[in-house]
């Protein structure tokens, strides 16, 4: 036997104390290191990355915080998320976001945590939401307007503005205006190009042609600069010569004009009687025109100078008005009988008359239109949140409360639920939950009519019928029971049996044998206080419509609106989740019915899945709108948006089917075989077993496809739908907002990300924990 | 019963010159066996010899083209509600243990007996935790397949298999995917099983399980059962070289 002095033999007996990790292989530091430098190529990498970056997001918050007019996002909310949705129905679309928020926050208890620090920044961002607009309120000064009054044609270039010495502008009972001369632009044509704020056509062009003066002295400036260094060829030369000689100073605005040199009659005038409610004559010294308005309504800002210049007022209180026309006795829209109301709403806070403009000699007196009010110039900081996000914070605050209080609600009601009974029945109502949106959404949108109450009653009836053959089959063991099947019977077959319509009678019939047959070969049948439970419960739904068409008229309940104002967030929203809804059972019916072994089922399946996914929705499309009516002209009537509905959803369905199927492959042989030798029969096998193994491994190419898909739905436009991307044209194309696509686009862009995002991050969430969990043997 | 040749009235398996072909390939060659109730076989053979294939025909995991196969009176053929009475009677164990992934240990069990017997659940999972307690594991009840060894998952697998109470239970190679460390837990289980009066089919490598728990030894080669016997006689006096040269590569 070999002894411990063999070298090769030994014990280890020194045991290596634990030490923490060296300080640069743990925490920020470490991170920094090993991803943001861990080589020179990196490093490069990393700062030209953070270049790119910064230089990016300057210009971008610059331009949304200094340039972006965002009077056409809070302006068109309503259209952006609901179209021109009825509004006598809107509240079943604010019915409806509670339902969803109430069901989000139900599952996301059910099947995740939400971790405190999500909790803290919802709650956090909500407040902000109701602190910020009225400290916002409190804290900046009410933005100005500018007026120019002149006695001249005011020229900038080629555009000649002869001067207006009346303009008509609205306010409110109690609202201060005051009127002074602008003396800090009056300076210098710099100080002229520095204006900003809202200004009226004249004034805009004093700031135009005092920038045109300084832009042409600093091109000559350059190019005098430039030959003086002597850089050039020739040819060069003698252009940069041309283009100097070419070029002439215009001459200074501010003397021009003699602006801020003479005193301005300014008078404040009552709209409908042009009576003088107040009048100065101001100079670059007088204290300013204050004016408390008596009443609410139009009123008139008479200015004018006695000598031959011009001069910039700025007033506060005075601002831009849009024009909205409405049919009489409407409310929310344009009609096409009756008289027209006009209406008139103030941009700055949705101050609303419907007061007459007033005229002169019967002629429309010039108002702040904001056509040709618009704001211009660099906007500050306080602006901007005076003028765009308390408004906006202060349309969606309410609705954020709400949204995130149902579903604290949901998320409370779910961890009782599971609490005080089981996990189990939290999972089942969540699951129903879930369900119930798309058709619950569908319902509420779109309206449920009498007929349709009465139709979904017939087939519950009908379902409880079959359901009744097969649960209780031949064994006929209750007298009750016996009566509820005659009920089914008869109301399923009345109808035919009055209407002669043997081929239905046979047909319904031919069913129920079916059924009964079927349910004879069960050998363990559900117990019959289960199968009656069932049966009681599908009776009191189906009872429940019919009744209330009785008793209530079923039209005035939900009556059906008029799918063409559907629009905005709420279609886009509609086609994805009955897209989605509707793609998954008929996916993965393909997806099944392609893996069967019955060649015409398969063939069928493949044809359709190949043929579909080789075509682009766009045709798709089309076919649904222009082909589809001409196979059957009955088909024309189904409203549009059904039809691209259908469409979207057997297109979304083939490369759903083609995911499912990947999935199907991905799942071990082994799993089925136990499945069948555990007795199981083919339907159970696929139900419990290979389907939901296939769903999980699937989830990011199928989550994947639910945000294509959302996205896919902005081609509905093209076919003449207003979804989110077509409504976004529509509003652009409004004379008030024209050249604004920049701020349409990028807010449909955040709204689309948000979405989007939302979907992934979910995705990604499944994918991790709760039962979407990888959990491989 | 060690005498296959006489033909038992009782025999809850029989195969009668059972034939079965991969495309041009026989698997199986004219195999004939019957399995009294409560006997313990052990099938053991080289690779592709047919063995695991023969055991999955029992239960139509495989379909035998020719010969005929009656298990518990029952013939095993194209009749579907046949196949299902059969494989509700019929518990297997595979080698990879095939536990569904997606569900909990207690779902893997109550699952088959809810759906295929419609138990209540409450009834199921009593069972459930009754074999649970019988393989030693009942504190794994909620976990995932995942989160557990090789040894407990086999073991949850053959609770799985007996929460159906089969009369007759199939082992393909239960311990060949397993650590050494945790082959003998799994083997316990199933000794405590054959000493229960369990009808056991097993196909194996572990000829110390063959030798202390089997009733009889059946030896495959190249599709058929070259030779069978009771332990002693196998493992002590074999006949047929092919079944000597066996033994002699593995003893």
């Amino acid at each position: 036997m070999a002894t411990i002095s063999d070298p090769s033999n030994r014990v280890n007996t020194d045991e290596p104390q634990v030490k923490a990790p060296p300080r640069l292989a743990v925490g920020p530091l470490a991170w920094i290191r090993n991803n943001l430098f861990p080589s020179w190529m990196d490093t490069i990498l990393t700062f030209v990355a953070a270049a790119v970056i910064f230089t990016v997001i300057t210009s971008m918050v610059q331009w949304v915080i200094g340039g972006a007019n965002w009077f056409i996002i809070t302006f068109n909310l309503r259209q952006y998320m609901i179209g021109r949705y009825e509004p006598q129905a809107e509240w079943r679309l604010q019915l409806l976001l509670l339902f969803v928020a109430f069901a989000i926050g139900f599952n996301l208890a059910t099947w995740a945590r939400i971790s405190r620090f999500l909790v803290i920044v919802l709650v956090v961002l909500l407040a902000l939401a109701f602190i910020l607009p009225p400290v916002i309120m409190a804290v900046t000064s009410q933005p100005h307007a500018n007026f120019a009054a002149s006695g001249v044609d005011i020229v900038s270039g080629s555009t000649t503005e002869p001067p207006q010495p009346q303009v008509g502008f609205i306010g409110a009972a109690g609202e201060k205006i005051s009127i002074q001369l602008a003396h800090d632009l009056a300076v210098s044509d710099e100080a002229l190009t520095g204006l900003y704020s809202f200004s009226d056509i004249s004034s805009n062009l004093l700031r135009a042609a005092a920038e045109n003066r300084l832009a042409t002295q600093a091109r000559i400036a350059e190019i005098e600069r430039a030959l003086a260094a002597d850089l050039f060829t020739p040819r060069q030369r003698e252009e940069l010569t041309a283009e100097l000689e070419g070029l002439e100073v215009p001459p200074p605005v501010v003397e021009t004009y003699a602006i801020d040199q003479q005193t301005v009659d300014v008078q404040i005038l009552d709209g409908a009687t042009l009576e003088p409610l107040a009048s100065a004559q101001l100079d670059s010294s007088s204290p300013p025109l204050e004016l408390t308005l008596p009443a609410s309504g139009w009123y008139v800002l008479d200015k004018r100078v006695t000598g031959d210049g011009a001069a910039i007022l700025e007033t506060s209180g005075i601002y831009p008005i849009l024009v909205r026309e409405f049919a009489a006795g409407d409310t929310g829209e344009s009609g096409s009988s009756g008289g027209r109301v006009l209406e008139y709403v103030r941009m700055t806070d949705d101050f609303t008359t419907r007061a007459i403009r007033p005229t002169i000699d019967g002629d429309n007196v010039p108002a702040t239109i904001i056509i040709d009010n618009q704001y211009r110039g660099t906007r500050p900081f306080s602006d901007y949140l005076r003028l765009f996000l308390a408004p906006m914070l202060n349309k969606i605050n309410l609705a954020l409360l709400l949204v995130l209080i149902l579903g604290a609600a949901g998320y409370v009601g779910s961890q009782f639920l599971s609490r005080t009974f089981a996990p189990r029945i939290a999972q089942r109502v969540a699951i129903w939950s879930l369900t119930a949106i798309p058709i619950l959404m569908f319902a509420m949108v779109y309206g449920i009519d009498g007929d349709g109450i009465i139709a979904l009653g017939v087939w519950i009836f009908t379902i409880t019928w079959i359901a009744f053959m097969y649960f209780y089959g031949m064994k006929l063991n209750s007298y009750w029971a016996a009566l509820l099947f005659l009920v089914a019977l008869g109301f399923r077959l009345v109808p035919h049996l009055v209407a002669g319509n043997l081929f239905a009678i046979m047909f319904w019939i031919g069913i129920g044998t079916l059924a009964a047959w079927l349910g004879s070969k069960r050998r363990d049948s559900t117990s019959p206080r289960t199968a009656s439970l069932w049966l009681i419960l599908t009776f009191l739904i189906a009872l429940g419509g019919p009744i209330l068409a009785l008793f209530f008229d079923a039209t005035n309940i939900l009556p059906l609106t008029d799918t063409r104002r559907w629009g905005g967030l709420l279609l886009t929203l509609l086609l994805t989740i009955v897209g989605i809804a509707g793609s998954f059972p008929i996916g993965i019916l393909l997806a099944l019915g392609r893996r069967s072994s019955l060649p015409v089922v398969s063939t069928f399946c493949t044809v359709y899945i190949e043929f579909v996914r080789g075509v682009p929705l766009i045709t798709v499309l089309f076919m649904s709108q222009l082909l589809v009516p001409l196979l059957n002209p009955t088909l024309a009537e189904v409203p549009n948006v059904f039809r691209a509905m259908i469409g979207i959803l057997f297109f979304s369905a083939a490369y759903l089917a083609e995911n499912v199927r990947g999935g199907l492959q991905s799942v071990p042989p082994g799993q089925e075989e136990a499945a069948k030798a555990l007795g199981l029969n083919a339907a159970q096998v696929t139900l419990y077993i290979t389907l939901p193994q296939a769903l999980r491994a699937v989830i990011p190419a199928l989550m994947g496809q639910c945000v294509s898909l959302f996205k896919d739905t902005s081609l509905v436009a093209i076919v003449g739908l207003l979804d989110l991307a077509g409504i976004s044209e529509t509003v652009v194309a409004q004379t008030e907002f024209i050249g604004l696509r920049r701020e349409s686009f990028l807010f449909i862009a955040i709204i689309y990300f948000a979405f989007s995002y939302t979907m992934a991050y979910v995705s990604r969430r499944l994918e991790e924990t709760g039962s979407g969990a990888a959990r491989r043997i | 019963m060690v005498n296959a040749n006489i033909q038992n009235e009782e025999a809850i398996i029989v195969c009668k010159n059972v034939c079965k072909w991969f495309g041009e390939f026989q698997v199986l060659r004219d195999v004939s066996v019957e399995v009294q109730p409560q006997e313990v076989v052990v099938i053991i053979g080289p690779s592709g010899s047919g063995k695991s294939t023969f055991i999955r025909c029992i239960n139509r995991l495989e379909e035998h083209q020719e010969g005929q196969i009656v298990v518990d009176g029952m013939e095993m053929g194209h009749d579907v509600s046949n196949i299902a009475a059969i494989r509700r009677e019929i518990g297997m164990v595979f080698q990879q243990f095939n536990l569904f992934p997606h569900l909990t240990v207690l779902q893997n069990i109550t699952l088959a007996p809810m759906r295929v017997r419609h138990w209540s659940r409450e009834k199921a999972e009593t069972k459930a935790m009754e074999l649970l307690n019988r393989v030693g594991i009942p504190e794994q009840a909620n976990k995932y397949p995942g989160q557990l060894s090789g040894g407990q998952q086999q073991r949850v697998a053959i609770a799985r298999a007996l929460a159906m109470e089969p009369k007759i239970m199939l082992f393909d190679e239960p311990t060949s995917a397993l650590d050494p460390e945790m082959i003998k837990e799994v083997l316990d289980v199933m000794k405590e099983l054959a000493q229960s009066g369990m009808t056991m089919l097993v196909v194996t490598h572990e000829m110390g399980f063959a030798r202390e728990v089997a009733d009889r030894v059946l030896f495959f080669d190249q599709g058929r059962i070259v030779e069978q016997g009771t332990p002693d006689y196998f493992f002590e006096s074999a006949q047929h070289p092919r079944t000597k040269l066996f033994l002699s590569q593995i003893l």
